[in-house]
């Protein structure tokens, strides 16, 4: 029983890389809380985010155009917390926003789609460098 | 730095949960159970099954109801976590779909266990509640929620007669 006890006291922990300094242009704290002794799932959570982002905003924004409200409030739904995962919580409290103003079928979401957007692409760089530094790390840990 | 179990909240960070009140040694071993994620959001594939990695529980994912309910009709799953919201299927519908080939199977070859069937969602409200109930699923999970609240999910339906103190 101790042995199970002890499996299910480290569930989550990982292999530790020690310290990682993550890009202070995203939520450091919960960076640093969520994977930074777990840098290999953070490059996976990362690399999925950068690889499907774009498409997800395209197709937001190409709905919003069309004021399709309920593929808006779909996309959003299903984005909305990925941005809290790469340390861009606030991205994820507007997006909630815009499913609920879509749900509501109210024209002020398209101007939210627009600042999502923009606040979005602002922060990519800090984004992709950091899955950058998370790929360095995993890879600097595998050679070692 | 140390991640512990409760290091992670799926879905909204505000607040870690407390794991004093949760008694491990009564819980059991999910090793060896199959798991069928459900989920259109690839990020989720990854956090769900980096909690179910680390307990040896086999996993297989579905991105709609649709990929799910064509997966459930051919394999044998302990458990599905089923989001609500999907593209093609939604886990409404899927539900639905697998509890009428289980109902017609237990008339042909006697009554089977259903598949205990999880909603995974941000979105639960009493109305969604009533809904999900009505479309065949046991329980659900509402996000945010902790490896804890998965585990406890878990070992509620494969393994009903362990004793969950916690609970």
């Amino acid at each position: 029983m101790d042995k199970l006890v002890d499996d299910l006291t480290q569930t989550l922990e990982s292999d530790n890389r020690g310290a990682f300094e993550f890009d202070k242009g995203l939520d450091v704290t919960f960076l640093a809380t969520t994977y930074g002794a777990n840098l290999s799932f953070g490059a996976k959570m990362f690399g999925i985010f950068v690889s499907s982002i774009h498409l997800e905003l395209d197709a937001l924004e190409a709905s919003a155009t069309h004021k399709d409200y309920p593929t808006i409030r779909a996309i959003a739904h299903k984005i909305k917390n990925n941005f809290t995962w790469v340390g861009l919580a606030e991205l994820s409290v507007l997006t909630a926003q815009i499913e609920t103003l879509a749900r509501q079928e109210k024209s002020s979401v398209i101007s939210l789609v627009d600042t999502l957007g923009i606040r979005c692409r602002e922060c990519m760089p800090s984004v992709e460098a950091q899955y950058r530094s998370l790929q360095a790390a995993v890879r600097g840990h595998r050679d070692h | 730095m140390r991640v512990g179990l409760d290091s992670i909240v799926v879905g909204d960070f505000s607040k870690l949960p407390n794991r004093d009140d949760f008694d491990f040694q009564s819980h059991p071993n999910l090793s060896g159970i199959r798991v069928l994620i459900v989920d259109d959001n690839e990020m989720y594939h990854i956090l769900l099954g980096h909690m179910l990695d680390k307990w040896n529980v086999k996993y297989d994912h579905a991105r709609n109801g649709q990929e799910a309910y064509d997966l459930a009709r051919t394999q044998v799953y302990d458990l599905i976590l089923m989001d609500l919201m999907m593209p093609i299927m939604d886990g409404f519908r899927s539900v639905r779909h697998l509890r009428e080939i289980e109902e017609t199977l237990s008339k042909v070859e006697g009554k089977i266990p259903g598949v205990p069937i999880i909603a995974v969602s941000g979105s639960i409200s009493d109305r969604v509640i009533d809904k999900l109930i009505q479309a065949g699923m046991n329980d659900y999970i509402s996000k945010p929620f902790t490896p804890i609240d998965l585990y406890h999910k878990l070992s509620k339906y494969c393994f009903p007669n362990t004793a969950l103190k916690s609970e």
